[in-house]
């Protein structure tokens, strides 16, 4: 179980203050994988991002009584200067501390899973995009946690890895529950059960990921309406000041 | 009265067992880097601090042909020694401090990884890597000059783990301070030399005058650098109304509180990448 209580965040750009999201409170039950929709700059993944527990809010909680994986898919968490290999036993020292079968365990899965050859001991800031997609979704595979972050994964990689994420990915899904952001709408659908709408701020439940689609292309809409007719009485509200002139 | 139920003592034990997993983690990743960085290994990482101290040692062993506080030639590479490491031992702690957010900054994306660790981390690498180079200076010397005198290794230990402590202390609140507000960072590396000056690593506070001693005493470095050449010899005498450890002990104390609570009120902004 996830509880979100009043969280407010917001960022400060040149003095002022705008709100990401104003006193959003949600529950997420335990065996619920929910997929979280909105626009580009809805606050997805700063959502996520406090739900992992490396961004804070400015006020409000977030309560839970299990343990959540950091976002998937965000590529970050990796020291350049060391190996991957290196770094996949970094991450399993934290999590295991000096248990060595049990890091030699994670190391050889995340080797197995990214399957980059001789380039997993190189540094790992010498990797190409798609080489850093892989070993990053092969080190969040290696850990079991009850709930996953899940941000954009299949954005990269070749087409046999992706089959082979989104096998993983079900496996997981097994066992734990997903919260996934996703700008492609349609490999939501068959992971999730509920959705959340963020839309100016504000959430939205809704119990099947198609309704909340449907609702997000008409809120899209709207928007780029809206918009365009701001456009267009701007484009008068000049052309009359010529005028004047 | 039970202020301490089983599960909250359970969850308090988890968290140290999860920071100690960090830790070690951490220091995991700063030995490598490390490693990465120099040649011949773990050697290579002893190999650079050994070469600047070697040189140091040779530059003011020829300038200092006499003796020192009272003591014969034979006393001196030693006095300058433990001079030289303690004051780089301090400096090069806060050196790293300093930058550990930024080194680090990667590693923030686990919410185990908080920032204070880093400090720990690079504090015990620090230590340990400084506690190697001088026991092996120290074994050289006693191998060259077959003297042996270790009068007091307790004091010697008690002086290294406090201007650790006071290392830790500083450590943390630069850190914050050099995040903060960025100036910081130029600021600490102005105000060395003149630390490197006053902290007595050539020099004996009996050669200053009279006057000025109590101002001196109150550098930290000082206070440790007198004490441990104290403890290597006996008859190197230190005034005990000026140089005493427990006002080491107290600044390591002060220093490592106003460290934990400045870091309190800021760990928010220092882990918001």
């Amino acid at each position: 179980m996830i509880e979100i209580k009043n969280l407010t965040k917001s960022y400060i750009h040149k003095g002022r203050k705008n709100y990401v999201f104003k006193n959003l409170s949600f529950k997420i039950n335990t065996g619920e994988s929910v997929a979280l929709i909105g626009g580009n700059g809805a606050g997805k993944s700063t959502l996520l991002r406090i739900i992992g527990g490396m961004d804070f809010p400015d006020s409000g909680e977030v309560f839970t009584d299990q343990r959540i994986s950091w976002p998937v898919g965000l590529k970050g968490g990796f020291q350049g200067s060391l190996s991957a290999r290196e770094n996949t036993r970094f991450v399993s020292m934290i999590f295991h501390g000096n248990e060595k079968e049990k890091i030699k365990e994670k190391i050889d899965f995340v080797e197995d899973f990214a399957d980059i050859g001789k380039y997993f001991d190189k540094p790992f800031r010498n990797y190409s995009d798609g080489m850093r997609s892989r070993v990053t979704f092969a080190l969040s595979m290696a850990f079991d946690f009850d709930v996953y972050l899940i941000d954009e994964v299949s954005a990269a990689g070749d087409f046999i890895f992706r089959e082979k994420c989104k096998k993983a990915l079900k496996k997981k899904l097994i066992t734990s529950d997903f919260l996934m952001v996703n700008h492609n709408l349609w490999t939501l659908k068959p992971l999730c059960q509920k959705a959340f709408l963020l839309f100016n701020g504000e959430i939205t439940q809704f119990d099947s990921v198609k309704d909340a689609i449907k609702e997000h292309k008409r809120l899209l809409r709207l928007k780029t309406r809206n918009r365009r007719s701001k456009v267009r009485k701007l484009d008068m509200v000049n052309k009359n000041k010529r005028k004047t002139i | 009265m039970r202020i301490l139920n089983n599960k909250k003592l359970k969850l308090i034990i988890k968290g140290f067992i999860n920071q100690k997993n960090v830790v070690s983690a951490l220091v995991y990743r700063e030995l490598k880097t490390r490693i990465s960085l120099v040649r011949f290994g773990f050697f290579g990482v002893l190999l650079q601090p050994l070469g600047t101290f070697i040189i140091f040692l040779l530059i003011f062993g020829f300038i200092r042909q006499r003796g020192v506080g009272g003591l014969d030639i034979s006393f001196v590479p030693i006095f300058l020694i433990s001079g030289i490491i303690l004051y780089s031992l301090l400096t090069e702690i806060i050196n790293r401090c300093l930058n550990a957010i930024e080194a680090n900054k990667a590693l923030f994306f686990y919410r185990q990884v908080k920032p204070i660790d880093t400090v720990l981390a690079r504090v015990y690498v620090e230590s340990g890597l400084f506690a190697i180079v001088f026991i092996i200076m120290v074994s050289a010397i006693f191998l060259i000059f077959e003297s042996f005198n270790v009068d007091n290794l307790p004091l010697i230990f008690a002086n290294y783990l406090i201007l650790t402590l006071t290392g830790l202390g500083l450590g943390t609140f630069f850190m914050i301070a050099g995040h903060r507000y960025p100036l910081m960072k130029l600021v600490v590396n102005f105000a060395q030399r003149p630390l490197f000056l006053t902290s007595g690593v050539f020099f004996s506070i009996e050669n200053i005058p009279q006057r000025f001693q109590p101002f001196l005493s109150w550098n930290p470095i000082l206070q440790a650098i007198e004490m441990t050449r104290h403890g290597f010899n006996e008859d190197y005498i230190v005034d005990p109304e000026i140089i005493s450890i427990k006002y080491s002990l107290a600044f390591a104390m002060v220093s490592c509180s106003i460290g934990l609570w400045v870091y309190f009120n800021n760990e928010r902004i220092l882990r918001t990448l």
